[in-house]
């Protein structure tokens, strides 16, 4: 009763003209740098700040927040159409949702990720709404040694990400966690394999890899094509998903949203996760695994739906004790603390007033992205009928801008050019980069929290094994490698008796 | 490159125009002015920049375009602000550890003495001491105590090697002799979330407020001179009788050296004007910070005082980055 009445006291902050305006702002501008491979929400919302300052607090928050669950919700737009990552939460999109683009089915995919990523936000503004103060604790459970463990388990589970070899999909994980390496060491604050370029002292910029891997790769393996179109196989059929499309989708969609807002508490983890957890769950459940790759609807709809859920999920731990989840969060509450409000564990009780207004303005803002979105899909199809030639130099400029405006670096402009070489190469022997990404950003997690584990049982490996989650997480682990290497076997097998 | 071809430059420039740089203070500034935090948007450093800015361009007529420039713990902004032409047109708002930890920590490209001039500081924030609810100590001499007695036992929480938040503790230890072990974060809000969470004890930080009121965090000690209004209950721990423990939180600006002497007085003479005005005064409570208004000579007197007391500890701690 209480919430309902709460969520009434929201509405009816969140559609006065003024919130009203605001809110539709930051969604519509969330849109649009989503689109975009390499500017993203962070940097948006960092630009904005300032002008922020002079709003309400409530006004400045929806406007804010509606910035970054709108990149969140368009973010998958470039990854279906051009096979690039608009944000690096969108990395598995392109494995599914770029060959559906090939074989004429752009239009379907654009939708059902819109509609996924609709489903999925207003679940988790209803868990936000009704559970807020009972998963705040919840993700207080989890210590080092538990985050430890779950990143083991998300780098295995990315093994089963493709239909690659195991090995390689592994091997490239790997690569992502020894790059991970580069940086300021949390421990000891020793600055490892930087060459002496400060730049590096914070680490390898994680949108610069991601821009560079897929993005300019992806320019650089079809520079020799540059008079052609994008090849496709199939006139484009209709844009709306189908009914089999829908019916192959909802279960991968409810899947998807559950993943994502469980993981989406956990501070620093979150969408990127959620989104790979729930592409190998679809691709492990499937009946067809070999469907996977080449255009599965469900490897579109479940990580859609995860990361989006994972996105809104993630302001919990920020609204209710005050820590951010991630780098859109901690701007978020930077915005807060400049206009005299401390989040923290009072907010809800001292703040009702902009809490309930803002979980408000998200579900008004969730559906304002279906109806923004939904018609844009009929102009971004016909993305692939521009040329290479006028696309790819827009492309490249603009993903020059987003990498450098993420901490007004120049290097990091270079660094991206540099993988985009070592992209290419990874293109021409049939590697997906898509677990380096994952390695790449959870692999420091994961050392800064073993370490922090063993620090804190003064080096006794025994607490990865003492304490109940991090245990079952381990378990988890060991079961799912089983899993993965027997489907593996069998999918060799499979290729084994009917070469092709 | 580009840096290369300003130095050769300057000298002719330099000559060519000294007779009209005397005059330079009274036309100052004729054009917007960058002023450089090195730090992301959000945090304390940027907020004490967003609220002197729209001040400065009031008193002084011209743009001050905030340009965010984070990384390697504030060192690139700093050696960015170092490295610029010395004409007022580039400043550095920035807290101290840029200048007073980072360059004892590891190698800087800069000089924190003799590249920056210091024009003014704003303000100083408060590091409370907290412990988690669940120490059983009420005061920062029962936690002395409990530690003696559980050598080994506490943990405490910090932004990460070498920030004030882990000399803070660091300071303590020196001065007690107490054994409690350092489990540094990335940031004060992971800090935050293991604290509340019960994985580490100890910690401080100056936004701790609302933990403390809701109850999630005992405030043991404040750093600073005389009681804090906003905890008037909790003593300073100068009146603990802490000796060597004086941990400085301070926010304040500088501009690159060489830059002339009558444009760096009239920045002086605006910034203290701003950081005294008493309407500023509730923006900088609403963020956690006291104003601090000090000139130069003494705001540099401050910076060295504040390069030995943190030499000192890091030494004695043997905080190492390599």
């Amino acid at each position: 009763m209480s919430i309902l009445h709460n969520l009434a006291m929201g509405f009816s902050v969140a559609v006065t003209p003024q919130n009203f305006l605001y809110c539709l702002i930051g969604a519509f501008l969330g849109t649009l740098v989503g689109v975009f491979p390499g500017l993203g929400p962070v940097t948006t919302i960092a630009m904005l700040l300032p002008f922020t300052f002079k709003l309400p607090a409530v006004a400045s928050l929806i406007m804010l927040s509606g910035i970054y669950y709108g990149a969140h919700h368009s973010g998958s737009t470039t990854a279906v159409m051009l096979n690039m990552p608009g944000e690096p939460t969108s990395v598995v999109i392109c494995i599914d949702g770029h060959p559906m683009a090939r074989q004429g089915r752009a239009g379907p995919a654009l939708s059902i990720a819109a509609l996924s990523s609709f489903f999925a936000g207003c679940v988790a503004v209803l868990i936000i709404a009704c559970f807020s103060p009972v998963l705040a604790s919840t993700g207080l459970l989890f210590g080092p040694a538990d985050y430890a463990s779950l990143i083991v388990m998300a780098l295995v589970t990315a093994s089963a990400l493709s239909a690659e070899s195991l090995t390689t999909t592994t091997a490239m994980a790997a690569l992502g966690v020894l790059l991970g390496t580069v940086g300021t060491d949390v421990n000891s604050g020793t600055i490892r394999f930087a060459f002496g370029q400060p730049a590096l002292a914070d680490g390898v910029n994680f949108v610069a890899a991601a821009v560079g891997l897929f993005a300019f790769a992806d320019v650089i393996t079809h520079v020799g094509t540059l008079h052609q179109r994008v090849p496709l196989s199939a006139k484009i059929t209709g844009l709306l998903p189908t009914r089999a499309d829908l019916k192959a989708s909802w279960k991968a969609i409810l899947r998807g949203t559950a993943i994502g807002s469980g993981f989406g508490i956990l501070p620093g983890t979150g969408p990127l996760i959620s989104s790979f957890a729930s592409y190998v769950m679809e691709r492990q459940l499937a009946t067809d695994r070999t469907r996977f790759g080449n255009g599965a609807i469900e490897g579109v709809a479940g990580p859609e739906a995860a990361n989006n859920a994972a996105a809104l999920t993630h302001f919990i731990p920020m609204l209710t004790l005050g820590i951010p989840a991630g780098a859109a969060n901690a701007l978020l509450m930077g915005a807060l603390i400049i206009q005299g409000i401390a989040p923290g564990p009072l907010l809800i009780s001292q703040h009702a007033n902009l809490f309930w207004g803002v979980v408000a303005s998200m579900w008004i803002g969730n559906l304002m992205l279906l109806v923004l979105n939904l018609p844009l899909v009929g102009i971004w199809v016909r993305l692939l009928a521009i040329p290479y030639r006028v696309l790819y130099p827009a492309v490249l400029v603009f993903c020059c801008i987003g990498v450098y405006s993420v901490s007004n670096a120049t290097f990091d402009v270079y660094l991206a050019a540099g993988f985009a070489l070592i992209g290419f190469v990874f293109k021409q022997l049939d590697c997906s980069p898509a677990p380096l990404i994952l390695g790449l950003v959870l692999g420091p997690m994961l050392e800064e929290n073993m370490r922090r584990a063993l620090l804190l049982s003064r080096g006794d490996f025994s607490i990865f094994l003492t304490r109940p989650i991090s245990l079952s997480m381990l378990i988890v682990t060991v079961a799912l490698a089983v899993i993965f290497s027997r489907s593996a076997f069998r999918d060799r097998q499979a290729r084994l008796a009917n070469p092709q | 490159m580009l840096k290369r071809r300003t130095l050769v430059g300057m000298p002719l420039a330099l000559a060519a125009s000294r007779a009209a740089w005397a005059a330079a203070a009274d036309t100052y500034p004729n054009r917007s002015v960058r002023l450089i935090v090195p730090y992301p948007p959000g945090g304390g450093g940027d907020a004490v920049a967003r609220i002197i800015a729209p001040k400065l361009q009031d008193a002084l007529g011209q743009t001050f375009i905030i340009d965010n420039r984070p990384g390697a713990g504030a060192s690139i902004g700093t050696d960015m602000a170092a490295k610029a032409p010395p004409d007022g047109y580039t400043i550095l708002e920035t807290p101290g550890a840029a200048l007073t930890v980072n360059p004892q920590l590891m190698t800087t490209p800069y000089d924190p003495i003799k590249d920056l001039l210091p024009i003014a500081m704003v303000t100083r924030a408060r590091m409370i001491y907290v412990c988690a609810p669940s120490v059983p100590v009420k005061t920062m001499q029962e936690l002395i105590a409990y530690a003696k007695a559980n050598p080994g036992k506490l943990n405490f929480g910090s932004a990460g090697n070498g920030t004030i938040t882990q000399l803070s503790w660091e300071m303590v230890k020196i001065a007690t002799g107490i054994d409690i072990v350092h489990v540094p974060y990335k940031g004060s809000g992971p800090a935050i979330n293991d604290l509340l969470a019960g994985q580490i004890q100890l910690f401080s930080e100056s936004v701790l407020l609302p933990y403390i009121r809701a109850g999630q965090m005992r405030a043991l000690a404040v750093s600073g001179d005389g009681r804090w209004p906003a905890l008037p209950d909790v003593p300073t721990v100068k009146e603990i009788g802490l000796t060597g423990v004086n941990p400085s939180a301070w926010y304040g600006v500088f501009v690159p050296a060489g830059t002339p002497a009558a444009i760096a007085a009239k920045l002086s003479a605006v910034v203290l004007k701003i950081a005294a005005d008493p309407e500023m005064k509730g923006k900088f409570d609403a963020i956690g910070m006291e104003p601090m208004p000090l000139g130069p000579e003494a705001f540099a007197k401050v910076i060295r005082d504040d390069i030995a007391t943190n030499g000192e500890v890091i030494r004695k701690a043997h905080i190492t980055l390599d």
